[in-house]
């Protein structure tokens, strides 16, 4: 028991050290945000053909370095090709189009060709959504514990309800904030997925407790 | 002995077969190719493409008309502008004082507000604080353009007097647009459906309206009745024949006094009709300047509520879905507000997603390297049981991989998740099933047991999916989607088949 307690602890201090770093790098720096999301630079290039996505992509590597850059295909006729990285300046865009018309054999004209400004998507959009389902999914479920854990105690069981979901969010975050990792595509589907852990763990841990209590009952 | 063997040998072959057709199709010749008649996954706006719509405050200008007074003169032609002394001015179609980051932000709330009313499931809004452009991205479907027609909309509404044009009533008044629908029999024996354009106005708005309706009241006894179209929309007199008429009403938002139909009924004076004593008054509802309709009232409007019919009464299902996607849109535009800055349409292109259907299918190459990994794991820990545990555990995910085609359920990057956490979820109750029986002398009963309590733990994640089954959000509902039939597959499927092959090979 003493081991089990003293690996608890641990776990607990390490927890908490996580969530303190993880709150100071939030406050002090922020997020990350993935291109999709972040304030960008577009261009749209009229290349006339089925061109491959590859072939842009060595081209880019070329003209943006190690800049981040996303390609996509536009129109049902994917003969046109929108370039968004972090920024790009005229240099680059004539260097970009030169390299294309090479490529390609287009005529395509710097001066027809317009940088546009792809605003910041702001996190609270982002995540907006996702709080009212699972605000109302978290007291159904609430509601639904107490049923079965009602002799671990009503109080007890909610209060470990809510702090072991919230803790799983907060952890999620505070892991984001610290690695550096960018919010992105895959950042939300990521808070369903620790929601839904969260809910297994906690129910293994009140079924435990449970039949400790079963077992003191007995005695 | 051999019984046993044979029915785990034709549940291994099924499984076999299901994994299969779930991984390669099933080909048919159809005009003379070879067509997979497996129905193919739907996919979400993330990995399928997106309507790009750019909008930016319009920089244009607009010719006003002011008298001698400065006093804005709606509309006048040019005799009429020289022989009153009416000058005319350029001036910006917004003001250097509307566009302010409130206001940006006001439009983003409202552009929010008409895609929710418009039924857009999945959505992004960027906005540039600095210069009010906003980025939208929307699926790409047979209403993209529709809701594109909405987006930028201002949506001014206003009730005026239809001669002197001064404004009795604008947006401001009114709390709340949707739509209503009320089915009637027919004279030639059909059933016809109504649709109607709820307005309801505001507390302080609905004195307004009920003062409005009497002045501009339907002066009945010289008038002859004649109804004509206006516009897009038609009128409904209320007589007591409409009174009987079946009420099914479906509203967005919930409206307990809807047995009180205010109607207004247009009236179009005519040659024929005798001299008038007292001249009718009548008002036009404007959106955007556009005449709605031109009318006057029926009746008193004592609830605060307006309706007006919209198209003719739909007999078929083509009809219907024209004037309820009329009436929606135009309830869109009001429920909303109005606009404070003018928008224009700068871009709107449909752009393919940066996943492609390669990477997909490396994704997939993926999760079969998984299975296989996970099959050859149990195979060592747990020889002839975990064998049998691993071929469960790939019919499972043949099953779902199924189930999810055909119930239509959204592919989003959520709904993978979700595949990969029900797969996991699986594999724990397998897991459990074999560890408990490994040494068992009562089989069955200790795999049900074992299946039943992992089963229990499972039921508040289940409650989570079934509630994001109904949220109207692609990401949310598609993961809730996934999680649910995974759920029933990992509830039915394992009852039928893992625990059967557990119990069998044991026996």
């Amino acid at each position: 028991m003493k081991e089990i307690s003293q690996k608890t602890k641990i776990l607990l201090l390490i927890i908490i050290l996580v969530i303190i770093l993880g709150a100071i790098i939030i406050v002090t720096k922020g997020f990350n945000f993935d291109m999709q999301y972040q304030e960008s630079k577009k261009v749209e290039l009229y290349i006339q053909k089925e061109f491959s996505v590859e072939d842009i992509k060595q081209i880019t590597n070329e003209v943006f370095s190690n800049q981040e850059v996303i390609i996509q295909k536009v129109e049902i006729f994917e003969d046109m090709a929108s370039i968004q990285t972090k920024e790009i300046t005229e240099d680059q865009k004539e260097q970009l189009i030169t390299k294309v018309n090479e490529k390609y054999g287009t005529e395509i004209k710097s001066e027809d060709t317009q940088i546009i400004s792809i605003p910041h998507t702001k996190g609270r959009d982002i995540i907006r959504p996702y709080i009212m389902p699972l605000v109302i999914a978290t007291v159904i479920i609430l509601i639904y514990l107490v049923i079965p854990y009602r002799k671990i105690g009503i109080v007890k069981v909610l209060v470990q309800a809510i702090l072991t979901i919230g803790l799983g969010q907060v952890l999620l975050f505070s892991i984001i904030a610290i690695t550096g990792l960018p919010i992105g595509r895959y950042t939300t589907p990521l808070i369903l997925v620790i929601y839904a852990i969260s809910l297994l763990i906690l129910v293994s841990s009140l079924e435990k407790q449970k039949s400790l209590e079963k077992k003191e009952e007995e005695k | 002995m051999k019984k046993n063997k044979l029915k785990i040998i034709t549940i291994l072959l099924a499984i076999i077969l299901i994994a299969t057709i779930s991984i390669f199709g099933i080909y048919k010749k159809m005009q003379n190719r070879m067509e997979n008649i497996v129905k193919d996954y739907t996919y979400s706006m993330e990995l399928k493409g997106a309507r790009n719509v750019r909008l930016v405050a319009s920089e244009g200008t607009k010719e006003i008309i002011k008298d001698a007074q400065g006093n804005i003169i709606e509309s006048a032609t040019e005799e009429e502008i020289e022989q009153n002394g009416y000058t005319k001015e350029e001036q910006k179609i917004n003001e250097e004082t509307v566009l302010t980051k409130e206001n940006y932000q006001r439009v983003k709330e409202i552009i929010e507000k008409r895609l929710e009313n418009l039924a857009v499931d999945e959505y992004s809004i960027a906005v540039d604080e600095q210069t009010g452009d906003i980025l939208i991205k929307i699926p790409e479907n047979n209403n993209t353009d529709t809701v594109v027609g909405n987006l930028n909309t201002a949506g001014v509404f206003k009730i005026v007097d239809s001669k002197t044009n001064e404004v009795l009533l604008d947006g401001n008044d009114i709390k709340l647009s949707n739509v209503l629908y009320s089915t009637d029999s027919l004279s030639n024996g059909q059933t016809g459906t109504y649709v109607y354009l709820n307005i309801e106005f505001t507390k302080s708005s609905a004195e307004k309206i009920n003062q409005i309706s009497k002045d501009y009241k339907t002066i009945e006894e010289t008038n002859t009745q004649n109804t004509t179209e206006e516009n897009s929309t038609q009128e409904n007199t209320t007589t007591e024949e409409n009174q009987q008429a079946d009420q099914n009403q479906v509203a967005e938002n919930t409206n307990t006094e809807a047995n009180q139909t205010n109607v207004t009924s247009e009236q179009a004076s005519t040659q024929e009709n005798t001299q008038e004593e007292q001249e009718q008054k009548q008002v036009k509802l404007l959106i955007d300047d556009t005449t709605l309709m031109e009318t006057s009232f029926d009746e008193e409007i004592t609830t605060g509520k307006m309706q007006l019919s919209i198209g003719q009464v739909a007999t078929d299902q083509e009809t219907l879905e024209e004037n309820v996607q009329r009436a929606t849109n135009i309830a869109t535009l009001l429920d909303s507000g109005n606009m404070p800055i003018v928008y224009e349409v700068e871009d709107n292109k449909y752009i393919i997603s940066d996943i492609t259907t390669e990477t997909l299918k490396y994704v997939e190459i993926g999760f079969i390297i998984l299975i296989i990994l996970i099959f050859l794991i149990l195979a060592i820990k747990y020889k002839a049981l975990g064998i049998l545990g691993g071929f469960s555990i790939i019919g499972f995910v043949s099953l779902l991989t199924l189930v999810i085609r055909y119930t239509n359920v959204v592919i989003s990057i959520e709904s993978i998740f979700a595949i990969i956490l029900s797969i996991a979820l699986n594999i724990i109750i397998v897991k459990t099933i074999i560890k408990n029986v490994e040494k068992s002398e009562n089989v069955k009963k200790d795999i049900y047991i074992a299946y039943g309590k992992t089963l229990l733990k499972m039921i508040p994640i289940c409650i989570f999916s079934i509630i994001a089954c109904f949220i109207n959000w692609v990401p949310i509902n598609s993961f809730g989607m996934v999680m649910f039939w995974g759920f029933v597959l990992m509830t039915v499927y394992n009852f039928a088949i893992t625990n059967t092959l557990i119990i069998e090979q044991k026996k």
